[in-house]
């Protein structure tokens, strides 16, 4: 009967009204398919700038990386971007929508392709300021945004979709890039697909699985990567990177990508660099315009001052300041800042930043190397318990993972206490140290990765750099084999050397 | 009218499905690669498949004839003829209960056999009661294998020289293997889809599988209960090496286990 009565209402709604719900219903039906047009965010300390700093600060993120739909990267930063080479063969200003190049034969169509001049960093660079100088337009920034209109495959004969600039750095030999970043646009459409979800859009670590997770997804705009090979003050390797992506991190939430082709793995690699080299150089230009003009230094000038005048002449005076330094400094800044977090990156995959044991590892059940009278595994207990490398102060007398310090409120770095007591990272999480018994190793069980554990420290926590410092490599093998026995101490007795063997080293027999 | 059901049911309806039966061979009857199974407990068990299809193609043409004869029938006789109800007809009933109770029973009995190979330890093959090659730990979302050093036998509780790998497992083809299934949070599914292994991990439990890879070869390994939102991703693959091979990939995994890294 109701039934009846809602139908016959429904339907007896006045006839031209039907259409009408009908398009309402689909179109209520259609919100919620549009494409969600996502975007890097900025971080808090970008916000707390003073607002021409801040969009000074936004402006050369933009301009440098580019948004999730059209990344960018300098060239200079050691990201494959990928790119389609091609080299000036000649240029003639008069013509200045034609290039000669040399003649390439490539797969991939050139025309309607964005078209790059990879002029040497420094050389731009000058060009720019010697621009800013002489109040002109800024001729590389006329560069943006030349599309190739034509290609002739048998000349080489590029025609552009506008005039170049007269500059004397447009010349044979130089570099061009076709379709740049072409490689970091498919590593984004990876990422967007198998990591956004947790590490986010900006690789901040945010994504909307990240708060069901313990411990929090990596956040990478610090460019810290906890579990590297290279040496303690390093970036991690590309091939760290990947060896994390390819083998997961077990005791996380990070699976194991092993089973997606080579090529992909090496594109979300790719763009995971390419995420944290933005949020880098985000960070470095927060602390160079940061320290002197965020809203908090002019609120503290402004302390206890009352008279509206000199506040207003205090406020005038700094921001005269802030916009000399962001006229005069700030590119300087922000150009070689670039540079040198590039170079950094560079380094790390360098042969020589990867850390390798100077001698083999020692048998963890004969004499050990540092201590010849104790069995390595003996020597490590002793090395773990000790004084030098205080280990079992986080980690616990038993390895459990509950030393002291996991009960102690700890320091903040910029001053101030944890409410919280125990351990902290660099992101502010409360960290539990490992449990050494759970014979879970998060970046890798393999001995040299326990030993590089050890030698360079996990970055980003507590967990400090070893190496060369306050153990020896000879020690740091003991404190492996121990570490890597401690599962197995309920069943397996620390190994001991046999007594005849024992007494012909001289310390033992000192002691007898 | 009348007709029109009389050969939507005799015509139309068995045309479709014979179209259907007709193209399922080509499309190997919905199963995964060449439509073999690479398992040698996975032919019985397609055997097993095969069986009940034909019976059940039989009980399905049965029925739709025997449908179709009473709707022609029906359709030919006057209007105004008094309809004749079969229901509580005692000897009908008694048929069509007998009739599928022994083909169930049939079913039942014909299975034990690869059943109980399959699930009951005491009529395993010989190999894959002392071929324990791994422990298969599934977890949210990936697979962790442990498996014991060469030579050793795989413990219940892991061993200082114990091997690790993640979402791969190595097994020699040609014998049958055995894994121990675990899982370390939820309920997963082992799945071998082209072996037609398939088999759950419950928390708590320790659950053996066994299985033969017939060749040598890569085979899928999947989650096949859902488990979380990364349900889908939860994939591995499963090496099956010839038997020598195998031997000298675990001596080689072995030592990439334990790597000390030393360059001289």
């Amino acid at each position: 009967m109701l039934n009846r009565f809602v139908a016959q209402n429904f339907l007896s709604a006045p006839a031209n009204a039907s259409p009408w719900l009908l398009l309402v219903c689909l179109l209520a039906g259609l919100a919620g398919c549009e494409q969600v047009q996502s975007d890097f965010v900025f971080n808090e300390k970008t916000q707390e700038l003073l607002p021409e700093a801040e969009v000074k600060v936004k402006n050369t993120l933009v301009s440098s990386f580019g948004s999730p739909a059209q990344p960018t990267i300098p060239a200079f930063f050691p990201v494959d971007r990928g790119q389609i080479t091609l080299e000036i063969a000649d240029f003639d200003p008069e013509k200045p929508t034609e290039l000669l190049i040399e003649p390439v034969e490539t797969d991939v169509d050139l025309v309607g392709k964005k078209l790059q001049f990879l002029f040497d960093p420094e050389d731009q660079f000058d060009v720019t300021m010697e621009a800013i100088e002489e109040e002109l337009p800024d001729p590389i920034a006329e560069l943006d945004g030349i599309t190739i209109a034509a290609y002739d495959a048998e000349s080489g004969k590029l025609t552009l979709s506008k005039a170049l600039p007269d500059l004397e750095l447009i010349e044979p030999g130089l570099e061009l890039a076709a379709n740049p970043n072409y490689k970091l646009h498919q590593g984004q459409f990876l990422y967007e697909q198998h990591c956004q979800h947790c590490h986010g859009v900006s690789g901040s670590g945010d994504g909307p699985t990240a708060r069901y997770m313990e411990p929090k997804p990596r956040d990478y705009r610090k460019g810290i990567f906890k579990f590297t090979s290279t040496g303690s003050r390093d970036h991690v390797s590309t091939a760290d990177l990947k060896h994390i992506i390819v083998e997961g991190i077990p005791g996380t939430y990070m699976p194991s990508f092993k089973l997606l082709s080579d090529e992909s793995l090496d594109l979300i690699v790719n763009y995971v660099k390419f995420l944290a080299m933005r949020g880098e150089t985000e960070g470095m230009l927060n602390v160079e315009v940061g320290l002197d003009f965020n809203k908090k230094v002019l609120a503290d000038e402004l302390e206890g001052v009352t008279d509206p005048k000199e506040i207003e002449e205090i406020t005038t005076e700094f921001k005269e300041d802030m916009n000399e330094f962001l006229e005069v400094d700030y590119p300087e800044i922000a150009f070689f800042g670039q540079l040198d977090l590039a170079d950094a990156w560079i380094e790390a995959d360098n042969e020589d930043a990867i850390v390798y044991a100077s001698v083999p590892q020692t048998d963890p059940y004969g004499p050990s190397a540092a201590d010849p009278s104790l069995t390595s595994i003996e020597n490590g207990r002793i090395l773990y318990l000790g004084k030098d490398a205080q280990c079992a102060s986080c980690h616990g007398d038993g390895g459990k993972g509950d030393g002291f310090q996991t009960r102690q409120l700890q320091k903040r770095r910029e001053g101030g206490d944890f409410t919280v007591p125990g351990l902290h990272d660099d992101w502010y999480n409360p960290l539990k140290p490992r449990d050494l018994t759970s014979d879970i190793y998060r970046g890798g069980r393999r001995p040299i990765d326990v030993f590089r554990r050890i030698y360079v420290g996990i970055k980003g926590t507590p967990m400090p750099a070893f190496g060369g410092k306050s153990l020896t490599d000879q020690q740091i093998w003991d404190v492996v084999n121990y570490v890597m026995y401690l599962p197995h101490e309920d069943t397996m007795p620390i190994p001991k050397l046999p007594k005849a063997e024992a007494s012909e080293s001289p310390a033992v027999s000192s002691i007898e | 009218m009348k007709r029109l059901w009389w050969i939507f049911f005799l015509m139309i309806w068995p045309v479709l499905a014979l179209v259907v039966c007709a193209m399922t061979p080509g499309l190997k009857w919905g199963f995964p690669g060449d439509g073999l199974s690479d398992s040698t407990i996975g032919v019985e068990i397609d055997h097993l498949f095969y069986v009940i299809l034909i019976i059940c193609t039989v009980v399905f043409i049965g029925t739709q004839v025997a449908m179709g004869y009473v709707l022609w029938t029906a359709s030919s006789r006057p209007a105004d003829r008094r309809a004749w109800y079969s229901h509580g007809n005692h000897k009908l009933e008694m048929i069509w209960t007998v009739i599928p109770g022994i083909i169930l029973l049939f079913l039942a009995l014909y299975q034990t056999r690869t059943w109980a190979e399959f699930r009951m330890n005491s009529a395993y093959p010989e190999a894959a009661k002392t071929n324990i090659i791994a422990e298969v730990n599934a977890r949210q979302f990936e697979w962790r294998m442990r498996y014991p050093a060469p030579g050793k036998t795989l413990e219940r509780k892991p061993q200082i020289d114990d091997m690790y790998q993640v979402n791969e497992l190595h097994v020699p083809a040609g014998t049958p293997v055995t894994i121990q299934l675990r899982t370390q949070d939820v309920q997963h599914s082992f799945f071998l889809p082209t072996m037609r292994i398939k088999q759950d991990a419950v928390p708590g439990m320790i659950i053996p599988v066994w299985f033969e890879a017939k060749e040598p070869g890569e085979y899928p390994l999947v989650c096949a209960e859902l488990c979380g939102w990364g349900h889908y991703k939860m994939g591995a693959i499963v090496i099956a090496h010839p038997p020598a091979e195998y031997e000298a990939y675990m001596k080689s995994l072995h030592e990439e286990q334990f790597e000390d890294g030393y360059i001289e």
